[in-house]
């Protein structure tokens, strides 16, 4: 979670606003007018309605009016009924009717990865905004174990997949809930009025729940980032923008978010190894010249480096000077044997300066300029 | 100081929490049947997971007042294997 900067997790929340609105898309092709005119006053009701009061939650306010209408003019549109029958029973335990080989692992393994991934990142990052909202701290370990029993449970209870969700968590904050016990309520209301008052939900038009969902969508859409794309680096709206257009065209929310990640981190590191800087003095007989190496060493940064020393200049003794380097890695170190093995070939005298704990640890046990000549003349002879 | 957190977590604002709760339900029933329905599986699997994973979480979850359910998100996921496999009714039956 912590390599997840804060574009990746807009460029997250965008895209997954703008599946949403996709997946709507089918509900509104090839159907008749009616179907337009439900949806838009569907609309128009959940942004107007709370200008009369914020008391009833204006989606529901929604969904009655519309399941209200159709069931008055008989209207022969899709309903929730067409979707399928809804359950007029309580869900019961009962072990998954699959046969428990490796071929039924096979099927589900890559999705069950991409939902463990998905659902973890989601709830993660649904954690951190309600953290925010509330002013409080939550056990993000504990919410992950959490995640992993509740979807198990869901499974033995003939559910799908699920995680926390932004917008309602958002809905449950600002009308009050705090608690534990809001999510419990949440959960047994559903599951009560979906059994016993069944025969209603059945008569739902699909067009209110499409206005729903397009609410939903337009309202996680984070339309702030938009008007970012001009301020913010380039560089941090193209993490954002990449994340958008990978989870869009591949369906699948980790793999935007793993390209997001990879982005930020490539341009990190080049960020990094361009605070290189290498200056250099000559004393006043002109025999000793002194580098002074400055920044971050490493992959990204190390040919840099070695093209920043000249070679040929012809001069008795060189000091590299690396009190204000770090080196990082083997790469590094390996750029530092070339330098001085170079400079050696030349005849020149080398001495190293100044260099830092961490950057002499792994200097002292990497690099080959300071072992054996043996090695040296090897190497050298490449 | 543990119970006593455990406590407050669950009973720091019964009012509250049970109006809430009974909103975001409201609101969960739609989402539920037309994540079951981008998912293309029948409504009540959506509605059975959106209520196990809010009860459940009630109790093992690290955020109070997090709401949990099944997910847009986690619905996109899954359509290439409803549609492969015929119906994900053949991996949760509930019958």
């Amino acid at each position: 979670m912590r390599f997840v900067s804060r574009s990746v997790v807009t460029g997250f929340i965008n895209a997954l606003a703008i599946l949403i609105f996709m997946a709507q898309l089918p509900e509104l092709t090839n159907v008749s007018w009616h179907v337009y005119a439900m949806t838009a006053g569907g609309l128009a009701i959940i942004y107007l309605f709370p200008y009369i009061t914020k008391t009833i939650p204006s989606p529901l306010v929604t969904i009655v009016v519309l399941t209200a209408i159709t069931m008055i003019l008989s209207l022969d549109i899709r309903t929730v009924g067409d979707m399928g029958k809804l359950p007029d029973t309580l869900p019961i335990f009962l072990w998954p009717d699959v046969p428990l080989n490796l071929a039924t692992l096979w099927i589900i393994l890559p999705y069950s990865l991409s939902l463990a991934v998905v659902g973890l990142l989601e709830s993660l990052m649904t954690a951190t905004i309600i953290d925010d909202l509330t002013d409080t701290v939550s056990d993000k370990n504990r919410e992950c174990k959490g995640q992993g029993i509740a979807n198990i449970g869901s499974g033995l209870m003939g559910g799908m997949a699920g995680c926390a969700m932004i917008g309602q968590s958002v809905i449950n904050v600002k009308s009050g809930g705090r608690g534990r016990l809001s999510t419990l309520t949440a959960g047994i209301f559903l599951l009560l009025m979906v059994v016993f008052l069944g025969e209603w939900v059945a008569k739902i038009p699909m067009a209110a729940l499409v206005a729903v969902m397009i609410m939903v969508s337009i309202s996680t859409f984070s339309w702030e980032s938009l008007r970012n794309l001009k301020q913010h680096p380039k560089s941090t709206s193209m993490v954002m923008i990449v994340t958008v257009v990978v989870v869009v065209a591949t369906h699948n929310l980790a793999y935007g978010v793993f390209a997001g990640v990879l982005l930020a981190a490539v341009n990190f590191a080049s960020k990094v190894a361009r605070f290189k800087c290498v200056t250099s003095v000559i004393n006043e007989n002109g025999t000793m010249r002194t580098y002074h190496v400055v920044g971050q060493v490493f992959f990204a940064s190390a040919d840099k480096l070695i093209e920043s020393f000249d070679f040929k200049e012809g001069i008795g003794k060189v000091v590299i000077d690396l009190t204000n380097a770090h080196f990082w890695d083997i790469t590094s170190v390996g750029a530092l044997d070339k330098v001085v093995l170079r400079f050696r070939r030349e005849g020149v005298e080398v001495e190293l300066a100044g260099l830092n704990e961490a950057s002499a640890t792994i200097v002292g046990r990497f690099a080959v300029h300071n072992k054996s000549s043996y090695v040296i003349n090897k190497l050298m002879e490449h | 100081m543990l119970l006593s957190s455990t406590r407050q977590d669950w009973f720091g604002n019964i009012r509250g929490d049970l109006l809430a709760g009974l909103v975001v339900a409201l609101a969960l029933i739609p989402e539920a049947i037309a994540f079951s329905i981008i998912a293309g599986v029948d409504p009540k699997v959506g509605l059975y997971a959106s209520f196990c994973i809010a009860a459940v979480i009630a109790f093992v979850g690290g955020r109070p007042g997090m709401i949990s359910a099944a997910t847009g998100a986690m619905a996109l996921l899954m359509v290439t294997l409803v549609v492969a496999d015929g119906s994900a009714t053949d991996h949760c039956r509930i019958y």
